[in-house]
C-alpha cells in the first residue's frame, strides 16, 4: 500500500512548483519532504533576488501579472523592449557558446511566459516590477532590462513564502527535517519511493511517483573539489547548505546518467568576512560587485585583474573564479570617498575598514606583504587619472591607466579622497551546472539511455541547460517550468492518466 | 545545614522563586508559538513607532540615546547602552497603541517586555529559546499581579502597562541573566518604587512615554540587583508598600499572585490578544468580518446596493461616527474602517494618516452603511465584542459574515502567518528599506531557533553604506524606509 501518490524532494521553488503542479494535475497525496529543518527551508530560492525571465512579443502582455503598474510608472509599456522566444533562446546559446541543450532549452523558452502566468495564477505568486535590479531611468521614463521585467514580490524570500503558503491552501503536507537517503525501486525497476531519515530514525515511504527537486551540490565540498576542481572547493557557498548532491548521488546510484557541465558553476566576488556559508538573513546581499571603481589587491599585495575591464555584469562571473586562484582565495578591494557613493546598497551588510591614509588603510588589512601593497598602490595612482579628467560611471568612459604591467582600462581614478575604504572579497559559489539527463517530460534516464519509470527532476538538478553560464533571471523559470511538467507528470502516472506529449 | 535562622518569606520572596524556578518544561510548542507571535507582533509596532514624535523628541534631550553601548535602536542605526535603548524601543512599541492587550491586565503585555528583553540579549547574548522563555515568564508575573490587584488598580487611576509591566519586565530580564533569587527579590522590590503611570495622561504622548520608563525602570531593577543594592522583599505587603499605597488595604488579594501559577501558563490565556488593525479594537469584529467577506466573495464595488454593520451595542457609544474629520476620528469610525476593509482588502497604517479618510471611494461606500446595535447580542453576555455585517448588491444578493465574540487575535483565533505579514511589512515599512523586511519576518518566524539574538537584532539595524546620511547619526530619520537603493545603474545588479 503507498502512503503516497506523490513524493517531491527538496521544497526550493522547482519542488514546490512540482508539488502543487501533482496536486492541481490529481494526485490526492502529494507530500514534501525538506530535509532542512523549518527555520532554514526552502533551498536557493530564499538567496535569489526572485527575477523572472521570459519570453513575450508584445510588452502589453505582462500587464496582467502587475495589477496597477500602468499608475505606478509613467509610460510603462515604452520602456519595454519586445523579448521573443528568439531573443531568448539567442541570449541561453550565446551564454553558453551554443551548448544548451536543443530540446530543453526550447522548453524552458517555449514555456518561459505559460510558466510565469501560472506562477501568479495556480501558485498564487504575487509579482512587482523588478525596478531596483533592471530599471534605469532615462530621463522621464524607466527602460528595463530586455526580458527581465518582472519579478516575485519580495524576492526570493517572498517567492518561497508564496509557494509554502499555496502548498498549505492545497493541502500538500510538508515535512521538515525529513532528509531523503536512497530511492526504492520495485521489481520492474521503477522508483516506488523513498528512504527517508528524521528525527524517529529510518524508513521506507512508498509512492507511485517520485520527483527529485533538491538541487545540486554547491554546498558539498568533496563533490566541489572532485568535480569542478580544488579552486572552487575552497569557494565559500552563497547559498543553501543543505544542496549537498544528494539527489544527483541517489539517482545515479539507480543508473541515472550524469549530464551538462558537471565542471560549471556559477559564481561571484562576495564578501569574505562570514564563515563557508553566507548568513541566511543577508539572502543576495553578500555579493560584491563594485570593484570596478576601486582596486583589488590580493594578499601578496598585487592586483591580478583589470578591475575595470567591463560592467560587473560582465566580469563577475570570471571575476569571482578569478579570486578563488589568488592566495588564500581572499582580496580587498579598496576605494576612496569620491566613489563610496556609487557602491551597490549591498555594500552595507559588512563594516568596512577605513582609514584617513592608504598606509593606515593597508596597515589594518589581512595582507602577507603590505610593504608590496602600499607599493601597488602607489604605481596605481600614478598611473591613474583625475575624476575631473572624464570619469563616467555610467558608462565605460576609457579612463584608463598608463603604464601598468597590468592596466585598469576603465573608471582608473586615483585613491586620492580621505577617508580610504576596503572590503574584503572572496569567491562565492551560487549553483552548480552538472544534473542528470532527463527527457522532455523530465523523466530521468538512464546511462542505457532508457527512461527510469516512477522518477523525475526538475530545478538545478537538471544537466545540460547551462554551461559556462547562465543568463540572469532564467533559473527561477526553469525551476518552475520543468517542476510544473514534472509534477504533471508525476499526478499522471499516479492517477493513470495518459498525457499528452509535453510541447 | 546552617544555623542561621531562616528569613520569613515575604510576597516578594515567594514570586522570586516562582520566577527562578520557572518549570520549563510547561511552555509547550503552542506556548512558544503564541509568545513568539506576540514578540514578532511588538517588534513591528514598535518599528512604525520610532519615527513617531513621541520617540523623536526624546532624542532633543541631551543625553537621551548618547549612552554607549551594544543595543540597537529598532530600524536605525543607533546603538547605546541596554537601559537607553528598553527606554526608546519601549516607547515606540506603544507609539501607535497597536501592540498587543490582555484583558485581567487592563494594559498591554508584551510592549514592558520585548524592548529590555532585545536591548539585554543584544548585550550580554542570549538564544532565541531563551529570550522566549523569559518572555513568557514575564507575562505570567505581570498578569498574575494584575489578577491580585485589578479592576480596582486600573479603575483608580493607575497605567497598568506601566505599574505593572514593570514587574514583568523584572522577572523576564531577571530571568534572562539568571539572577538568583535573593538578588531577583530585591530587583522586584526596587521596581516596586519605580512602578508609576497615570491614566490622565491618555492621549498624549506621555502615554507610551510610561511604557519607555517601565521597560528601562525594569532593567535598571535588575542590574542594580546585581551589582549587590538592596531593597525592602517585603515591600509589597508593608503597610507602606505597593499593594496599600497603590490600592488601599482591602482593595488586592495577593493569593491570586500564586494561585494556579503557570497553570495553565498566561500566555496561553484565551483573555489576550493582537492587534491586527490600527484603529479602535471596537471596530475590529466587524472589520474582520468585512475582511474574510472581501476576500472569499468577488465583491464588484460598483454593485454594492448597501452595507448593514451589526455590533454589541457596547461597542457603539465611541465608534459610532459616520463622518470622521481627522485621522484620529476615523481611528474610532467604525464607518470608516468597515468601508476601508471592504474598499481596501485590508486596513493599514496609512489609512489612519493624512486625508486617506476621506477617499472618494471609500466615502462612496460609507454614504451606503449603516451601522447600529445587533438586536441578537445581550447587554449582559459574557461575549460583548460580536459582529455582523451584511453587504447587499444591485441584484439582491446578500453576504454577510457573523462573529459571536473577537477580543484581539489570541490563541481561540491566531492571525495566520499572511496576515502577520502584512501587518509587520505595514508596519516596518516607516523604518527599514522595503527589502530588508522580508529576510526580518522570516528570521523572527523561527526565533526560538535563532543561536544568538544578537545576530536577529542585526536585521533590526537601518544599514547604511559609509558617508550615506543616517549612518552615524544620533536622530532618527523619519523619511521613511524607502526602497533601499542608492542609483539606478545598468550594471549594478548581477545575480
Amino acid at each position: 500500500m503507498n502512503e503516497f501518490d506523490v513524493i517531491v524532494v527538496g521544497a526550493g521553488n522547482a519542488a514546490l512548483a512540482a508539488a502543487v503542479s501533482a496536486k492541481e494535475n490529481g494526485a490526492q497525496r502529494v507530500v514534501v519532504l525538506e530535509k532542512a529543518p523549518r527555520e532554514m527551508r526552502g533551498g536557493n530560492t530564499h538567496w535569489s533576488g526572485g527575477v523572472l525571465r521570459f519570453a513575450f512579443d508584445d510588452p502589453k502582455e505582462i500587464g496582467p501579472l502587475l495589477p496597477g503598474v500602468e499608475q505606478e510608472y509613467e509610460d510603462f509599456y515604452s520602456g519595454i523592449a519586445p523579448y521573443t522566444k528568439d531573443d531568448f533562446h539567442g541570449d541561453l546559446m550565446r551564454v553558453t557558446s551554443g551548448q544548451t541543450d536543443p530540446v530543453l532549452s526550447h522548453v524552458l523558452v517555449n514555456n518561459s511566459k505559460d510558466t510565469v502566468f501560472w506562477m501568479s495564477e495556480v501558485g498564487k505568486v504575487p509579482m512587482e516590477p523588478a525596478i531596483t535590479l533592471t530599471g534605469v531611468r532615462k530621463g522621464n521614463r524607466i527602460v528595463w532590462a530586455r526580458g527581465l521585467v518582472v519579478r516575485a514580490e519580495h524576492e526570493g524570500v517572498g517567492l518561497s513564502r508564496s509557494w509554502f503558503a499555496t502548498c498549505e491552501r492545497m493541502g500538500i503536507e510538508v515535512r521538515y527535517g525529513a532528509a531523503v537517503v536512497g530511492l526504492l525501486q520495485d521489481e520492474t525497476g521503477a522508483v516506488c519511493g523513498v528512504t527517508v531519515r528524521d528525527d524517529n530514525g529510518v524508513r521506507a515511504l512508498h509512492a507511485k511517483a517520485v520527483v527529485l527537486g533538491c538541487g545540486g551540490f554547491e554546498a558539498n565540498v568533496q563533490m566541489r573539489t572532485q568535480h569542478i576542481g580544488p579552486l572552487v572547493g575552497a569557494a565559500k557557498v552563497r547559498g543553501t547548505p543543505h544542496n549537498q548532491g544528494d539527489g544527483l548521488r541517489m539517482a545515479m546510484n539507480l543508473g541515472a546518467m550524469p549530464w551538462g557541465q558537471w565542471s560549471g558553476c556559477h559564481a561571484t566576488p562576495i564578501s569574505a568576512d562570514w564563515g563557508n556559508f553566507a548568513p541566511r538573513e543577508l539572502t543576495d546581499r553578500s555579493n560584491r560587485l563594485s570593484y570596478l571603481y576601486g582596486v583589488m589587491i590580493n594578499r601578496v599585495g598585487k592586483r591580478f585583474v583589470d578591475e575595470g575591464a567591463d560592467g560587473a555584469m560582465f566580469t563577475y562571473a570570471k571575476y569571482g573564479r578569478a579570486i578563488l586562484a589568488e592566495p588564500g582565495a581572499k582580496a580587498y578591494q579598496l576605494f576612496d570617498s569620491q566613489v563610496l557613493h556609487l557602491l551597490e546598497p549591498r555594500y552595507s551588510t559588512s563594516e568596512p575598514i577605513m582609514s584617513d591614509t592608504i598606509e593606515g588603510l593597508i596597515e589594518q588589512l589581512d595582507i602577507d606583504d603590505k610593504k608590496q601593497a602600499l607599493k601597488t598602490v602607489l604605481e596605481y595612482n600614478a598611473a591613474a587619472k583625475h575624476a575631473a579628467d572624464g570619469f563616467d560611471p555610467s558608462q565605460k568612459d576609457g579612463l584608463s591607466t598608463q603604464g601598468l604591467a597590468l592596466e585598469k582600462t576603465n573608471w582608473a581614478t586615483k585613491l586620492e579622497k580621505a577617508p580610504y575604504y576596503a572590503y574584503s572579497a572572496t569567491g562565492g559559489i551560487t549553483f552548480t551546472f552538472g544534473g542528470l539527463r532527463v527527457d522532455e517530460n523530465t523523466q530521468v534516464v538512464g546511462t542505457d539511455w532508457r527512461p527510469i519509470k516512477g522518477l523525475f527532476a526538475c530545478g538545478e538538478m537538471i544537466g545540460g541547460l547551462f554551461y559556462d553560464n547562465y543568463p540572469a533571471g532564467t533559473g527561477l523559470v526553469s525551476g518552475a517550468t520543468f517542476g510544473r511538467i514534472a509534477g504533471r507528470q508525476a499526478a499522471a502516472l499516479s492517477t493513470g492518466k495518459v498525457l499528452a506529449k509535453a510541447a | 545545614m546552617s544555623d542561621q535562622a531562616t528569613e520569613p518569606q515575604t510576597l516578594l520572596t515567594r514570586l522570586a522563586e516562582l520566577i527562578c524556578e520557572f518549570d520549563t518544561s510547561l511552555i509547550n510548542d503552542q506556548a512558544i508559538s503564541l509568545s513568539r507571535t506576540a514578540i514578532i507582533d511588538t517588534i513591528g509596532v514598535t518599528l512604525a513607532g520610532v519615527t513617531e514624535p513621541c520617540v523623536t523628541n526624546l532624542f532633543k534631550v541631551p543625553g537621551v540615546g548618547t549612552s554607549p553601548g551594544a543595543s540597537t535602536v529598532f530600524g536605525t542605526a543607533i546603538k547605546t547602552s541596554a537601559l537607553d535603548a528598553s527606554f526608546i524601543n519601549g516607547v515606540g512599541s506603544h507609539a501607535h497603541d497597536y501592540d498587543d492587550f490582555s484583558q485581567p491586565m487592563g494594559g498591554h503585555q508584551s510592549a514592558p517586555l520585548v524592548a529590555p528583553l532585545f536591548a539585554l540579549a543584544e548585550e550580554r547574548g542570549a538564544t532565541g529559546l531563551k529570550l522566549i522563555h523569559a518572555y513568557v515568564v514575564g507575562i505570567e508575573t505581570e498578569i498574575r499581579i494584575a489578577r491580585a490587584v485589578n479592576f480596582y488598580h486600573y479603575d483608580k487611576g493607575w497605567h497598568p502597562t506601566a505599574t505593572l509591566g514593570i514587574f514583568g519586565a523584572v522577572a523576564a530580564c531577571g530571568y534572562l541573566i539568571g539572577l538568583d533569587k535573593q538578588k531577583m527579590a530585591m530587583a522586584l522590590a526596587i521596581a516596586a518604587s519605580f512602578a508609576s503611570g497615570l491614566k490622565s495622561n491618555f492621549g498624549t504622548m506621555v502615554k507610551p512615554l510610561h511604557v519607555g520608563q517601565c521597560a528601562r525602570n525594569g532593567l535598571l531593577a535588575v542590574l542594580l540587583a546585581e551589582s549587590g543594592y538592596d531593597a525592602n522583599v517585603a515591600t509589597f505587603e508593608h503597610k507602606q508598600g505597593f499593594l496599600n499605597a497603590f490600592n488601599g488595604p482591602g482593595n488586592f488579594n495577593a493569593e491570586l499572585i500564586f494561585e494556579n501559577w503557570a497553570n495553565p501558563l498566561e500566555v496561553l490565556s484565551s483573555e489576550m490578544g493582537l492587534k491586527q488593525f490600527p484603529c479602535c479594537g471596537s471596530t475590529h469584529p466587524p472589520v474582520t468580518m468585512m475582511l474574510n467577506l472581501r476576500r472569499e466573495e468577488a465583491i464588484d464595488l460598483k454593485e454594492v446596493a448597501r452595507v448593514e454593520v451589526l455590533v454589541h451595542k457596547r461597542r457603539l457609544p465611541h465608534t459610532n461616527n459616520p463622518n470622521p474629520q481627522t485621522p484620529l476620528e476615523a481611528k474610532f469610525s467604525v464607518q470608516y474602517a468597515v468601508a476601508r476593509a471592504l474598499v481596501s482588502g485590508a486596513v493599514r497604517l496609512d489609512d489612519f494618516e493624512g486625508q486617506a479618510h476621506f477617499d472618494a471611494d471609500v466615502r462612496d461606500i460609507m454614504a451606503k452603511l449603516s451601522a447600529g446595535p445587533h438586536p441578537d447580542m445581550a447587554d449582559d453576555s459574557p461575549e460583548q465584542f460580536g459582529a455582523e455585517v451584511t453587504v447587499t448588491l444591485k441584484n439582491g444578493q446578500a453576504l454577510t459574515r457573523k462573529i459571536s465574540n473577537l477580543v484581539g487575535r489570541g490563541i481561540t483565533y491566531p492571525m495566520t502567518s499572511d496576515e502577520m505579514w502584512e501587518k509587520f511589512n505595514d508596519c516596518a515599512k516607516s523604518a527599514l528599506p522595503r527589502a530588508d523586511i522580508p529576510p526580518l519576518f522570516e528570521r523572527l518566524e523561527t526565533l526560538e531557533k535563532a543561536a544568538d539574538i544578537r545576530a536577529v537584532a542585526k536585521l533590526l539595524v537601518k544599514r547604511a553604506l559609509p558617508g550615506q546620511a543616517g549612518r552615524t547619526q544620533t536622530q532618527i530619520d523619519t523619511s521613511g524606509g524607502g526602497n533601499g537603493t542608492n542609483v539606478l545603474h545598468e550594471t549594478s545588479w548581477v545575480p
